[in-house]
């Protein structure tokens, strides 16, 4: 089973994600391509939408932007492999509008399904409010009061998480 | 096409019922008969404003205010074209032009319209936030990016 990761994000809909999704999902049928289709938060390289992801070994490689019409030309040139493309932008977190960015609020946008709280937890979610309940009421009070450190105050306890370990979130830098 | 049920007061007073518990009532009262009937007639703001004890004229100034309501009943799809600055520097307005025309409603200061053969109202939006993906428009709530008059009205004829 592959997975491909198709943004559902308003823009990536209006210039036709949904097209595309259900464009490869038939085509993938027709061709009995196992391959299963999560919907994320747009990465906000609209130009580059419907930008297609496909997870290999753990990595993403990513597609864009992409008509319905692209998709069989995309399945025979081995998309699912990463193979070359005139539409394959590469790792998309190695994208040059994306290799300078630190993402804090918008960290896991594009990586996860936003509904899922599988993904959520795979990638570090509800790890802040865990911690605070091993420590205890008083602990966690007076972590957050005082210093310890400014990071401990400024920073959400998810971020001082250690890196995810979900596969998906292993994103090839090469 | 969106179908709309018939005027019903008891209807409206169920849904006026189901929302007047909420804080800032009259918002989310709109939302659900214009949803249901897909206009506000003027019988329903007499039973808005009697049940929320509010005056005619000040749940008529929130019909009138906001865009997403209409006083009477609209014709076929709704087309919203976004009139917000990018779109206009993505070649907006000369789309929305040509749209207006082939449709056969006013494309200047009074924009917008029910077609000809009453298949279609088209109204400008401030805007859809998909200047990312500028000229955008909106047709019966689907939204669509990098528009050009043929693909749109290709759209609103699908």
């Amino acid at each position: 089973m592959i997975e491909l990761l198709i943004p559902a994000d308003s823009a990536a809909v209006a210039v036709g994600a949904d097209a595309v999704a259900g464009a490869l999902t038939r085509e993938a049928e027709r061709r009995g391509l196992e391959i299963c289709i999560t919907r994320t938060g747009t990465r906000g390289m609209l130009w580059l939408e419907p930008l297609v992801e496909v997870e290999i070994g753990g990595a993403r490689v990513a597609y864009g932007p992409v008509t319905p019409g692209d998709v069989p030309g995309l399945l025979d040139a081995g998309m699912l492999d990463g193979a070359p493309h005139a539409l394959r932008i590469g790792p998309p977190e190695a994208h040059a509008y994306m290799a300078g960015q630190t993402r804090v609020t918008f960290e896991r946008v594009g990586r996860i399904d936003p509904l899922s709280l599988t993904d959520f937890r795979a990638s570090g979610g509800f790890e802040g409010l865990a911690r605070a309940r091993s420590l205890g009421p008083d602990a966690t009070r007076a972590q957050c009061l005082d210093p310890g450190g400014t990071r401990a105050r400024a920073t959400p306890a998810t971020l001082n998480a250690p890196p995810c370990s979900r596969t998906s979130c292993q994103i090839e830098t090469a | 096409m969106t179908t709309f049920e018939p005027w019903n007061a008891e209807r409206a007073e169920a849904l006026i019922e189901q929302n007047a518990g909420r804080q800032g009532p009259l918002l989310p009262i709109l939302h659900a008969i214009e949803e249901a009937f897909g206009h506000v007639p003027a019988a329903a703001v007499a039973l808005i404003a009697e049940r929320l004890n509010l005056s005619r004229a000040e749940v008529h100034g929130a019909v009138t205010f906001y865009h997403d309501f209409h006083a009477a009943p609209r014709s076929g799809r709704t087309v919203k074209i976004c009139r917000g600055e990018a779109c206009q520097a993505m070649g907006g307005t000369a789309m929305a032009r040509a749209v207006c025309e082939a449709l056969g409603v006013g494309a200047g200061e009074a924009f917008g319209g029910t077609s000809r053969d009453g298949a279609t109202t088209v109204e400008e939006v401030f805007c859809l936030g998909l200047c990312g993906v500028a000229p955008a428009a909106m047709v019966e709530g689907r939204p669509l990016g990098r528009m050009c008059a043929t693909d749109l009205l290709a759209a609103i004829g699908s």
